[in-house]
């Protein structure tokens, strides 16, 4: 027991030493770097506390939370795609023109639950646009679709458009 | 045999902490922004992981390719691989979406999920593989 205590007295050693080594390095580094933590601590806070959890929902929870009026649906794609085929009663703003409809979109999803639809390959955009529901149009919850809003169309969720069925 | 499985353990372990704690040391204030998305540290600790994460994970990376301070580097090794798999789990049941910022903010970023799990335990099993050999030499 005692020798078992022994050994792990030296590994606990070793990693104390090499995280004070550690500490030394971040600072150090940081203090050199000109995008340094610690030259702005006061931005990097703002943008930390300005964070918002962002949910990720699945096609058929999308669905089923449509159907009850849960949700608000947010659809970002351009207006081509979106005349093609979309969720009904889903908004729309194109993330281009988001900045000029933030007044406009306030209205409509303040206090509610929204999940932004964009494809799944612009899943860094919708996790941008997300954060800004909640930031600038006062929506209480947001999220993202799993798989984007192309596998929205595998489930019953009601349709319309040029293309729907 | 066992050395060689060792060595070559130790030196994949070590390229991949270099390389993660690398990435995210050029940009400490997106590391700080991937460790406060996760939702589970106030934003000063959120800051401070920003700055200390990736130089942990530089300094384990460097023991562990050099050898010197092994038994260190894997206590910390074990340590970030099971805080990692711990984060993620948590993302998961709070139902998050995230990219897991494994490597800093790469082109290809995975979403942490299942895959970052695996990623994470595999970490954690060659850890534990050069522990087990290095203590049978």
């Amino acid at each position: 027991m005692s020798l078992l205590r022994c050994s792990c007295f030296g590994w606990m050693k070793e990693a104390a030493a090499l995280t004070g080594l550690a500490v030394a390095l971040g600072i150090g580094a940081d203090l050199v770097l000109p995008q340094g933590v610690l030259q702005q601590t006061a931005m990097v806070l703002r943008d930390l506390e300005l964070q918002v959890p962002v949910h990720l929902w699945q096609p058929a929870q999308v669905a089923a939370a449509v159907e009850s009026g849960e949700i608000v649906l947010l659809d970002a794609r351009p207006p081509r795609d979106f005349q093609a085929l979309r969720v009904s009663g889903s908004l729309h703003a194109p993330v281009a023109d988001f900045e000029d409809m933030v007044e406009e979109l306030a209205v409509e999803v303040a206090g509610q639950q929204v999940v932004v639809l964009l494809p799944s390959e612009a899943i860094d955009e919708a996790r941008h646009l997300a954060q800004r529901v909640v930031t600038d149009l006062g929506a209480e919850a947001v999220g993202t679709l799993d798989g984007g809003i192309d596998a929205l169309w595998e489930t019953d969720v009601p349709r319309e458009g040029k293309e729907a069925p | 045999m066992s050395r060689f499985v060792s060595v070559v353990a130790r030196v994949l372990l070590g390229l991949v902490f270099l390389a993660a704690g690398g990435l995210k040391g050029m940009n400490p204030h997106g590391s700080a922004i991937a460790v406060g998305a996760f939702q589970m540290t106030p934003p000063m600790l959120s800051l401070v992981g920003g700055i200390l994460l990736p130089a942990i994970e530089v300094v384990t990376g460097a023991a562990l390719l050099t050898g010197f301070f092994l038994r260190g580097a894997l206590v910390l090794s074990f340590g970030l691989s099971t805080m990692f798999a711990t984060g993620v789990v948590s993302v998961m049941v709070r139902g998050l979406d995230l990219e897991c910022g494994c490597f800093g903010h790469l082109a290809i970023t995975p979403r942490a999920g299942w895959g970052t799990i695996a990623f994470d335990g595999s970490l954690l099993a060659l850890t534990l593989l050069i522990a087990f050999t290095t203590r049978r030499r």
